[in-house]
């Protein structure tokens, strides 16, 4: 399992990368959304080192283990873990318009051309991984 | 002791509990116990003891007082939960249908959009629903999904059903 320098290293890797398909022309919409998506997630990964989770995967294996049936997904479980944590939930909204764009260009699911503009993909990096990264840092998480 | 109308959504309810608690009026947060509500929905008739502990969760004050359940999962069976997961949508003229599918570890949904393109606050707004519906299924995981209605295929919901319909 990685570990919170792990995390963050390849969350601030996502971060300047989605930077640069973004700044200063946005060069593909999908991947600056699919990007800011997986450098949040790694931000708040490297986060749960400081809570109770400590590590996704073990939290995810114990909870899935006993399930029979289709299980919830493990960014379900994050979602999940988000919502229920009283500093984590600042941020649902914005990781939910994260997790939303990024499953809408993944899956090419019906309606992704909505995405495909210059200012989604703008406000979910400057505004969407931005609050989350301001909210993790504000409350000394990364 | 607080006495509900009898159309209050339980939903509501507990908002307005958390509401209260996180106000931090002295004359209800000193009050670890007891708030009694009664109430008559369009779902079901219940009443029983709610309070609220140390670390602001709600409990069931005469069965249990260490563990707690919301008390929409209380008292509530799967198809109330539905119902009451679907019902606060519905106030968004945006919003045109909505399906649903309920299995063991999950319920899902998905909200279909009159929306020409993704709009931020008022996805948030539908966020917050999300939130407490989410606390509502507890020991369930509750997913929701979002579709623009123009264009949509609806081959993709074989299998769901269909939980509202405007007009």
């Amino acid at each position: 399992m990685a570990k919170f320098e792990e995390h963050i290293s390849q969350a601030k890797h996502n971060d300047e990368i989605a930077d640069l398909l973004l700044n200063p022309d946005c060069t593909s919409y999908a991947w600056v959304t699919i990007i800011s998506f997986y450098a949040a997630i790694q931000y708040i990964e490297a986060s749960f080192a400081k809570t109770d989770i400590k590590h996704l995967d073990e939290y995810y294996n114990n909870l899935t283990k006993n399930m029979s049936g289709k299980k919830p997904s493990r960014h379900d479980v994050m979602e999940d873990v988000i919502n229920a944590d009283p500093i984590l939930s600042s941020f649902y909204s914005e990781y939910r318009d994260l997790r939303l764009g990024s499953e809408f260009f993944r899956y090419l699911r019906p309606g992704y051309k909505l995405f495909l503009n210059d200012k989604y993909a703008r406000k979910c990096f400057e505004s969407s991984l931005g609050k989350i990264k301001r909210d993790l840092e504000n409350n000394n998480l990364i | 002791m607080i006495q509900t109308d009898n159309n209050i959504n339980p939903i509501y309810m507990n908002a307005f509990i958390r509401y209260l608690l996180l106000k931090n009026i002295p004359e209800i947060s000193d009050k670890i116990n007891y708030y009694r509500f009664l109430s008559e929905n369009l779902l079901s008739d219940y009443s029983f003891d709610l309070g609220i502990n140390e670390d602001n969760v709600v409990i069931n004050t005469i069965e249990d007082k260490q563990s707690w359940r919301f008390f929409t999962s209380m008292t509530n069976n799967d198809d109330n939960l539905i119902y009451q997961s679907i019902e606060p949508f519905k106030q968004y003229s945006e919003v045109s249908e909505i399906y649903y599918c309920n299995e063991e570890n999950i319920v899902e949904f998905f909200v279909l959009l009159d929306k020409e393109e993704y709009d931020f606050d008022f996805m948030h707004e539908l966020f917050k629903i999300e939130r407490i519906i989410k606390r509502m299924w507890d020991g369930k995981h509750a997913k929701f999904n979002y579709l623009p209605t123009k264009g949509m295929e609806k081959s993709i919901l074989i299998g769901y059903h269909i939980g509202f319909m405007r007009g």
